[in-house]
C-alpha cells in the first residue's frame, strides 16, 4: 500500500484517462459490434492512416466533445487542428474526419441520447444488455464525459438526489454481493486459485475504497492505483509474484509459491476483510459505482477467462502501439498469468487431471453443521439468482447468486445466508486439507495413449458389422398376436377429457383409468409386460409390503434426508430382512416417491420436487400426508381397489 | 424425404431398476418412466423395440483401457473398500459410486449404443434410439460424472466401420469431454457441443478455444453458453451451426446426444429450453435424412427426462404427442398439470447478443479454415455399392448437382462438394 501512495498526483490522473480510455474502447467495441450486425458492414476497431498509423479513437473523440462536438467542429473547420493534435499532419484532416464518420458520429448520438434520458435502463438498447461490464461505471464516467464544455473529470458532479439514493443501493447490493460472493467462494472446493485471487482482488478494492480521503477524484483514482500496482508487479508477468502481491496488499506475509493450502488461508483472511470493508464502507455510502463497475469487470474477468467480450491479450510484439490501454492490458495479463499457473499446477500434480471435478459437489457435504440442507440453499438462491451476472453459487457450480440491480428480495437473502457463514468459515477450513486436490479444474484436453481413441484410418473398405449382435427384437412380436383391442386406440393419443365416469377426475376415476390402461397394456405386450419390468411400476409394488414395513422404510428414508443418509441405506437388512436391495428401491421409486409426489401436487403445487432425496418432503403434519391422502380405512392396504382387481384378473 | 423411416428403439427392462444409492441426482429410474410414457402414448406400435444385448468386456476395450474394463467387472460395493488407489485412478466413488450391478448397468447400456450402430450400418433401420446411452464423460481409463463406459464412442467407432465420416451432436448442458478427448485427434469424426460454460460448471473443459489437435485440428467444435439461454437463441444458434457443419463436413453417419439437463429446471442444467426448443434440435437433425443414431444423455428432474425423451422419440416418429398426458402408473409425477409440454425457464439470459454473436462469427472462422484444409479424407472413394442416403435436394438446395456429375452417380454424394479436387480429378483422368 505505500507503494500506492508514492505514486505522484500527477500520474493518477493521466492513469485514471487511461481506465477510461480502456472502457471507452470496450462500450465503443460493443457498440460497433452490434451496429456491424444490424447493417451487415464489419469494421475493426483499429483504424489505421494512410501511413500505417493507428489513430487513437478515444483521443479522437476526447478532442472533438472538448471542441463542441461534430457540429461545431465542422461548422468552425477545425478539423485540421483536430487532426495535428491527434498526432498525425494536416494532410490526414479527410481521414479523420471521415474516420469521426465512420466510428464516432453515430456513438455519439447514442451515447447523448442515452445520458439525456438520465438511466441506462430506460435508454435501454441491446446495447447496454450485452455489456458485461457494469452500466453503473459506464453511466458515471461517461457522465463526466459528456458533462458540458469538457468538464474534467476530477468535478466528479452527480446529480444529487436521485443519482445519490441509486448509488447508496447501489453501495449496499454490492456489499451483499461480497458476503454471498465469498460464501459461495468458500463453500465451492472446486474453486481454487480463482477465488483466492477473486477474494483478495476483492478485499483490496474494499480497502481502497476505504482508505481514500474525502475529495472524490481521489476515490476515482484510486482503483485506478490498484491497476498501476498490477503493471508494476506484472512487468515480470508470473502467476506466482502476483498471488505474492495479493498477499502484501493483504498485509499478509506469504510465501511466494502459494499452495493451494495457503491459497485457502488467503481465502479466509481476505474474506473477513471484505467483511470488516464492508461494514465501513456501508457507513460512508458514498459513490462506488466506479468500485463495483471495476469489481464486476475483475469478477468477470478471473472467472470467464476466456470470455471473448473481456478480449484476448494481444502478442506481445503489438503492446507498443497499445501503451496507453496500458492498464487494461495489464489485468488481462495477471489473469492469464493466473490461469497459466493453474495449468501447470494442474498438470504437475496429477498425471490425470481430469480426475477430480466433480459434478454434483454438494452431494458429499455430509457434515453439514445445521440441519438446513446444501440443497436447500441452491434452491432459494436459484430463485433469486434470476437476472444475476458474474458469481457463481457455490453448491450446484452452475448457477449465480446475486446481482447489482435487485434490491429489495436480495436483502432478505443476505439475512438468509449471513448466519451460515460462520458454518461455511469451519467447514471450509475443516475440510481443506483432504479436498486440496479438487482445486485443480482441467481447461485443456489431456492428449495422449492414455486418452484418445483408436481410430483407423479410413480404408474405403467396409468392415462388416457383427451382425450375431444386433439386439433381440421385442416389439412387434414374432408371433402375430390378435390384435383386436389394442387396434382400436390410435397411435399417440392422449388423456381423454370425458369419461363415462360417475365422478369424472376423482380419484376414483383417475385410478380406474390407470387400471384400464394397465390391463390393456398387458393384454397388448403379453409376456413382454412382464420384461419390461411393468409387473414392478406404478404403487402395485406396495402390495407385497405390509403397512408395518411401509411405515419404517419411511422412517428410514425420513431419517436419511437429516442425517448420515449412506450408513442408513446400507443397514436395510436389518431393517428389513425379507427385502432385498431392489425391492427397496423399487418401492422408493414407484410408491414411496409418487405417494410423495402425489401429495405435492394436492398441498403445494408450487413447490414440486421427486428428485431431490435430501428435501423434507414439504410436509404439513409429521408425515408427507398420508393421513390425508388415504382414507382412514384402507390403512391395512395402501393401494387402491381398482388397482387390486387388475391383479385379480391376472 | 422418405415418408416413413424405419426406428429401431433399444430398451432393457432392467435399467431402470438399477439405483446409484441414495441423494445421487442420476436415477436410471427416469428411463422406466421415459418408456412407460412412450408405451401410453402408444408410440411402440410405430416402432421395433429391442433389447439390447450386453456388450461384452472385450467390446467395451475397443475404446477403454482392458484394465479399467476388467476392474469395472470385478470390483462390488463390499470390495471396494479394498482397493483404495484403484478406485482413486479410475475416479469411482463420490460422483461415479460403485453399485450393485453396476457393470451389468454398463453392459446394456453400452450394448444397447453398440447395436444401434450396427443396426444403422447393416441398413436394418434409419433412425435408431438408445435412451440409456449418451453417457458422454467417460474416459478411456476413468469414469467421471456418472458416467463409466462412454457408448457413444464405442457406437462411433462402430460407425466408422462402415462410414468414413461420423458427426456427433452434444445438447447436454454439459461439455461431452469424454467423446471430444477421444477423437481430439482424428477428422473421421466431428464433435460438436453445445454447454454451459464458466463458472467451474462441470466437466470444465469445452472452451471454444479447444478445435482438435493433428488431424483433428478445426473438428471438435465448442459452444460455450452461459446461463439461461431460451429456446429462440438455442435453436437460431444450434441450426446456424449444424447446418453449416453437416454442410462442410458431409458426414455419413449423425450421432445425437440429447442430454435432457439443458431444459429448464434441471436439478443440475441452468439453461431455459422448453421441451419443445429441446425436441425441435431433433427435429432438425432428422430432416438431414442421415442415419441416426439418438441417445439419451444428462437429466436429472425425472419426470422432466421422461417428458422430453418421450416427446423426443415421437419427433422421431413424426407423429405429434397430445399435451395430456394419458393416465399411467407414473402419472402422479406429472403433476399437477399432468401435460407434456415444459414452459421454458426464467433465469435471466446471460447471452448477450455480441457474446452469442461472437461464438457464432468464430465457429464459422473455425469451419472456414475445415474447409480450405486439404480434406484428404473427403477425397477416399468408396466402394461401388454403397450409396448413402443423402438427400441434397432437400439439404443443399444451393449446391445442386450438375448434370455431370449426376451422370456418375456411382460416386459418393460427397464428392460432388469437392469442387477443386473433382476438378483436378478430371483433368488428370483425361
Amino acid at each position: 500500500m505505500e507503494a500506492w501512495s508514492r505514486l505522484n498526483d500527477e500520474s493518477q490522473v493521466y492513469k485514471g484517462k487511461n481506465r477510461l480510455k480502456s472502457l471507452f474502447e470496450q462500450v465503443l467495441a460493443v457498440f460497433l459490434s452490434d451496429v456491424t450486425e444490424k447493417k451487415g458492414v464489419i469494421r475493426s476497431l483499429q483504424v489505421l492512416t494512410g501511413g500505417g498509423k493507428p489513430l487513437d479513437l478515444f483521443k479522437l473523440y476526447w478532442i472533438v466533445r472538448g471542441k463542441g462536438g461534430y457540429d461545431l467542429v465542422s461548422s468552425k473547420n477545425l478539423w485540421g487542428c483536430i487532426a495535428e493534435r491527434c498526432g498525425l499532419d494536416s494532410g490526414a484532416v479527410v481521414f479523420v474526419k471521415l474516420a469521426y464518420v465512420k466510428y464516432l458520429t453515430e456513438f455519439d448520438h447514442w451515447l447523448s441520447e442515452l445520458l439525456k434520458d438520465g438511466n441506462l435502463e430506460n435508454g435501454e438498447s441491446g446495447v447496454i444488455r450485452r455489456l458485461d461490464l457494469s452500466s453503473e461505471e459506464l453511466e458515471t464516467r461517461f457522465r463526466r464525459l459528456l458533462s458540458p464544455r469538457g468538464q474534467k473529470k476530477k468535478d466528479v458532479n452527480f446529480s444529487p438526489s436521485k443519482n445519490g439514493c441509486k448509488e447508496e443501493l447501489i453501495c449496499e447490493v454490492n456489499s451483499q454481493v461480497d458476503y454471498e460472493m465469498f460464501t459461495a467462494e468458500s463453500v465451492n472446493k472446486t474453486n481454487g486459485d480463482d477465488s483466492v485471487f477473486l477474494v483478495s482482488t476483492e478485499g483490496i478494492v474494499e480497502k481502497v475504497l476505504c482508505k481514500v480521503p474525502d475529495k472524490s477524484y481521489r476515490q476515482y483514482d484510486d482503483d485506478e492505483k490498484f491497476f498501476a500496482g498490477d503493471s508494476k508487479i506484472n512487468k515480470s508477468s508470473t502467476g506466482e509474484m502476483f498471488q505474492g502481491a495479493v498477499a502484501k496488499m493483504n498485509g499478509m506475509a506469504e510465501k511466494e509459491n502459494v499452495s493451494v493450502l495457503d491459497g485457502y488461508d488467503t481465502t479466509v483472511a481476505s474474506g473477513k476483510s471484505v467483511i470488516e470493508d464492508v461494514t465501513v464502507s456501508r457507513k460512508r455510502k458514498r459513490e462506488s459505482s466506479c468500485i463495483s463497475g471495476m469489481l464486476n469487470w475483475i469478477n468477470h474477468a478471473a472467472k470467464h477467462s476466456n470470455d471473448p467480450v473481456i478480449g484476448k491479450v494481444p502478442d506481445s510484439s503489438k503492446w507498443k502501439g497499445n501503451t496507453s490501454n496500458e492498464f487494461w492490458l495489464q489485468a488481462l495479463l495477471v489473469r492469464e498469468a493466473m490461469l497459466k499457473k493453474r495449468h501447470i499446477d494442474t498438470n504437475a500434480e496429477e498425471s490425470n487431471p481430469q480426475k477430480k471435478q466433480r459434478m454434483h459437489p454438494s452431494m458429499y457435504e455430509e457434515e453439514k453443521l445445521n440441519n438446513q440442507p446444501a440443497e436447500k440453499l441452491r434452491c432459494s438462491k436459484r430463485v433469486v439468482a434470476a437476472s444475476n451476472k458474474h458469481i457463481c453459487c457455490p453448491c450446484c457450480n452452475s448457477c449465480s447468486t446475486s446481482q447489482n440491480k435487485v434490491e429489495t428480495p436480495q436483502k432478505e437473502e443476505e439475512e438468509y445466508t449471513r448466519p451460515d457463514l460462520t458454518s461455511v468459515f469451519a467447514v471450509s477450513v475443516a475440510e481443506k486439507t483432504e479436498d486440496s486436490v479438487d482445486q485443480k479444474i482441467p481447461t485443456e484436453v489431456p492428449v495422449g495413449p492414455r486418452y484418445q481413441a483408436e481410430v483407423p484410418e479410413w480404408t474405403g473398405v467396409i468392415f462388416e458389422s457383427d451382425s450375431k449382435w444386433l439386439g433381440t427384437r421385442t416389439w412387434p412380436p414374432e408371433v402375430e398376436k390378435t390384435k383386436s383391442l389394442v387396434e382400436l386406440d390410435p397411435i399417440g393419443e392422449g388423456r381423454k377429457s370425458s369419461c363415462g365416469c360417475l365422478f369424472p377426475q376423482s380419484v376414483e376415476c383417475i385410478r380406474f383409468h390407470i387400471a384400464e390402461n394397465r390391463l390393456k397394456l398387458k393384454f397388448e405386450l403379453g409376456t413382454l409386460f412382464f420384461r419390461w419390468r411393468f409387473d414392478r411400476m406404478g404403487e402395485e409394488v406396495s402390495l407385497s409390503w405390509i403397512a408395518e414395513e411401509e411405515k419404517r422404510f419411511k422412517d428410514m428414508v425420513r431419517s436419511g434426508a437429516t442425517n448420515l443418509k449412506y450408513k442408513n441405506w446400507k443397514n436395510y437388512k436389518k431393517l428389513f430382512p425379507s427385502k432385498t436391495r431392489n425391492m427397496l428401491d423399487s418401492y422408493y421409486f414407484n410408491v414411496f416417491l409418487i405417494k410423495r409426489r402425489s401429495y405435492q401436487n394436492r398441498v403445494t403445487p408450487k413447490d414440486l420436487n421427486s428428485d431431490d432425496d435430501e428435501i423434507d418432503f414439504g410436509c404439513v403434519g409429521g408425515s408427507f400426508g398420508d393421513i390425508r391422502v388415504h382414507v382412514p380405512s384402507s390403512k391395512s392396504s395402501p393401494t387402491c381397489i381398482q388397482n387390486m382387481a387388475c391383479i385379480d384378473l391376472e | 424425404m422418405r415418408s416413413k423411416d424405419k426406428i429401431s428403439y433399444f430398451y432393457d427392462g432392467d435399467v431402470g431398476s438399477v439405483y446409484f444409492g441414495p441423494n445421487h441426482p442420476m436415477k436410471p429410474h427416469r428411463l422406466c418412466m421415459t418408456h412407460h410414457l412412450v408405451l401410453a402414448y402408444g408410440l411402440h406400435s410405430k416402432m421395433e423395440v429391442y433389447r439390447p444385448h450386453k456388450a461384452y468386456p472385450v467390446e467395451l476395450a475397443q475404446f477403454h483401457s482392458a484394465d479399467y474394463v476388467e476392474f469395472l467387472n470385478r470390483i462390488t460395493p463390499d470390495t471396494q473398500h479394498l482397493f483404495p488407489s484403484e478406485m482413486a485412478r479410475y475416479n469411482l466413488g463420490e460422483d461415479c459410486p460403485v453399485f450393485d450391478n453396476l457393470f451389468e448397468f454398463c453392459q446394456i447400456y453400452a450394448g444397447g449404443t453398440i447395436d444401434a450402430a450396427r443396426r444403422l450400418n447393416n441398413q436394418l433401420c434409419d433412425i435408431a434410439i438408445n435412451w440409456a446411452g449418451g453417457l458422454h464423460h467417460a474416459k478411456k481409463c476413468a469414469a467421471s460424472g456418472f458416467c463409466y463406459i462412454n457408448d457413444l464412442v464405442l457406437g462411433i467407432l462402430e460407425l466408422l466401420k462402415y462410414h468414413p465420416r461420423v458427426l456427433y451432436i452434444d445438447i447436454d448442458v454439459h461439455h461431452g469431454d469424454g467423446v471430444e478427448e477421444a477423437f481430439y485427434f482424428t477428422d473421421r469424426v466431428m464433435t460438436v457441443s453445445f454447454h454451459k460454460y464458466g463458472d467451474k460448471f462441470f466437466p470444465g473443459t469445452g472452451d471454444m478455444k479447444d478445435t482438435g489437435e493433428r488431424d483433428g485440428r478445426f473438428y471438435s467444435i465448442n459452444v460455450p453458453l452461459k446461463d439461461g439461454i431460451d429456446d429462440g437463441s438455442f435453436n437460431r444458434l444450434f441450426k446456424t451451426i449444424i447446418s453449416k457443419v453437416v454442410e462442410t463436413y458431409l458426414p455419413g453417419a449423425i450421432v445425437l446426444q440429447c442430454g435432457a439437463d439443458s431444459l429448464a429446471g434441471d436439478r443440475l442444467g441452468c439453461f431455459n429450453l422448453s421441451i419443445d426448443g429441446h425436441a425441435e434440435c431433433v427435429r432438425f437433425v432428422k430432416k438431414f435424412n442421415l442415419p441416426l443414431l439418438v441417445t439419451g444423455g444428462g437429466g436429472y428432474t425425472k419426470e422432466n427426462v421422461a417428458r422430453c425423451w418421450a416427446l423426443e422419440t415421437g419427433v422421431l416418429l413424426d407423429t405429434e404427442l397430445p399435451n395430456e398426458i394419458p393416465d399411467n402408473d407414473y402419472i402422479k409425477y406429472f403433476g399437477p398439470d399432468y401435460s407434456l409440454k415444459l414452459p421454458g425457464g426464467h433465469i435471466e439470459n446471460l447471452n448477450s447478443k455480441s457474446y452469442i454473436g461472437t461464438i457464432k462469427m468464430q465457429v464459422m472462422e473455425n469451419l472456414r479454415c475445415l474447409q480450405h484444409a486439404p480434406g484428404v479424407q473427403m477425397q477416399e472413394v468408396p466402394p461401388d455399392f454403397y450409396i448413402p442416403d443423402f438427400d441434397e435436394d432437400e439439404q443443399n438446395p444451393d449446391e445442386r448437382v450438375d448434370q455431370h456429375t449426376q451422370d456418375k452417380h456411382i460416386q459418393r454424394d460427397d464428392e460432388y462438394y469437392e469442387g477443386d479436387h473433382d476438378n483436378d480429378n478430371h483433368t488428370d483422368d483425361a
